[in-house]
């Protein structure tokens, strides 16, 4: 072996790294070379310098330091998982009104956008829808401001279908006794078998979609009441 | 004490201290301060630093005593811990520096005193390995001051076995260039010369 390839393997050679073949080829070649027996002699001290290398030692306190650090920290978390009460939620007032309030607008859009409409722009009724002849619910627009204003204060929809319903039952039922006291004469009156009473009509939100306004109530002198009456 | 036998120690110390026994952390540090200290007062410069590094290297082994793994060893294990903290240490000081012993102004008187005197060649030696680059450092302290073997400096540092045995070759190479001049003419000396040793 040279020089060169034995000084690369002297230092594993000192410290009995190497295998039984290669410390063989190093070890004749040391006792041939003197060159390299002093490189050996250098690797050999240092090999027993590290061996009595002085010991580091911790300081004396060093284990009651350690061991306060560590009580110190687990009082920390047992302080922290344990003792502290939990976090109550907390409600932005200042994102939760306007996200509310957009909530209701956009279902108010919704209820309006999506109601079922006529040509007209009024609202579309059951009876327009089926081609049934439900005239007596055609209203008409009330000219009267003072009358537009008392109903417009105590208008209920439910309310004043119900009154007008009345007033056109009450209404047929003077027609046919004017009628009727027309063809009595001086025979007195005659008892007038009362008018079935209508099919009560079902309340459907939808049917009575209108603004409804109360028809004229019809007078025994009312000039329509004395019409009806020259019919008969 | 046979490897297999201090192997059971420590992981039965281990294993208490995962159940809450600090008496057996008590233990478990008695056991591996030393060594520590021993490796890491040679990485850093500092002993203050040095004991720091220990001191925290104990409290992340409590914190995840939970995480061990029993198929590995607790050497190796609390071993990668230290290095990486000193790691860590190094890299926020950034005192390395590789230095020539000719550039160590100041202490020549000194250092050429301690090797002259074969007792002193230790301490020569501890402030060589001073001067070495970190990755040979760490290597040739666990090789050969520690005494690890092989496999173990290699699972310790996360290298292959082929690169620790190179680390380590390479850093005694690099001491030997140091300290060859001043053992030479030791040698020498302490060969020509009647006088005893410890006079030189």
């Amino acid at each position: 072996m040279r020089c060169r390839k034995v000084r690369s393997y002297l230092s594993a050679y000192c410290n009995d790294e190497l295998n039984s073949s290669h410390k063989l080829a190093i070890s004749e070649h040391l006792s041939t070379c003197s060159a390299c027996r002093c490189e050996e002699a250098v690797y050999r001290s240092m090999s027993q310098a590290s061996k009595e290398l002085p010991k580091l030692m911790v300081s004396s306190e060093f284990n009651s330091k350690l061991l306060n650090r560590i009580a110190q920290e687990r009082f920390a978390q047992t302080r922290s998982k344990a003792y502290l009460p939990r976090r109550a939620p907390i409600i932005r007032w200042n994102r939760a009104i306007p996200a509310f309030a957009t909530a209701c607008l956009a279902v108010l859009l919704a209820v309006v956008a999506f109601s079922p409409q006529n040509e007209n722009g009024g609202y579309l009724t059951a009876s327009t829808a089926t081609g049934l002849d439900d005239s007596y619910l055609t209203v008409q627009p009330v000219s009267d401001a003072n009358t537009t204003t008392s109903l417009k204060k105590n208008w209920s929809l439910s309310h004043q279908l119900a009154q007008w319903e009345r007033m056109n039952r009450m209404s047929k039922v003077i027609i046919q006794q004017a009628a009727w006291d027309d063809l009595a004469g001086p025979y007195g009156r005659v008892r007038v078998s009362p008018l079935p009473s209508p099919r009560p009509v079902p309340y459907m939100p939808n049917y009575y979609k209108v603004c409804p306004v109360v028809q004229t109530y019809m007078s025994p002198e009312s000039p329509s009441n004395r019409e009806a009456a020259k019919a008969y | 004490m046979t490897k297999e036998t201090e192997k059971d120690i420590d992981y039965d110390l281990i294993r208490a201290v995962q159940n809450g026994d600090l008496v057996a952390f008590d233990r478990l540090v008695d056991r591996y301060k030393s060594r520590l200290m021993s490796v890491i007062g040679r990485m850093l410069s500092s002993r203050e630093e040095a004991e720091d590094v220990v001191q925290e290297t104990f409290i992340r082994v409590y914190q995840h005593r939970q995480s061990f793994n029993f198929q590995h060893c607790f050497s190796t294990w609390i071993y990668t811990i230290a290095l990486n903290l000193a790691r860590n240490e190094l890299r926020k000081r950034k005192k390395f520096k590789f230095y020539e012993i000719s550039e160590m102004k100041g202490n020549e008187a000194e250092f050429a005193v301690e090797m002259k005197l074969p007792s002193r060649l230790p301490q020569a030696l501890n402030t060589v390995i001073q001067g070495l680059p970190e990755k040979y450092r760490a290597a040739f302290i666990l090789r050969d001051i520690q005494e690890l073997p092989y496999d173990e400096v290699a699972k310790v540092l996360g290298i292959p076995l082929g690169t620790v045995k190179s680390r380590v070759n390479r850093a005694r190479m690099m001491l030997r260039d140091k300290l060859k001049p001043k053992l030479e003419s030791y040698n020498a000396l302490s060969k020509s010369t009647l006088l005893p040793v410890s006079l030189l």
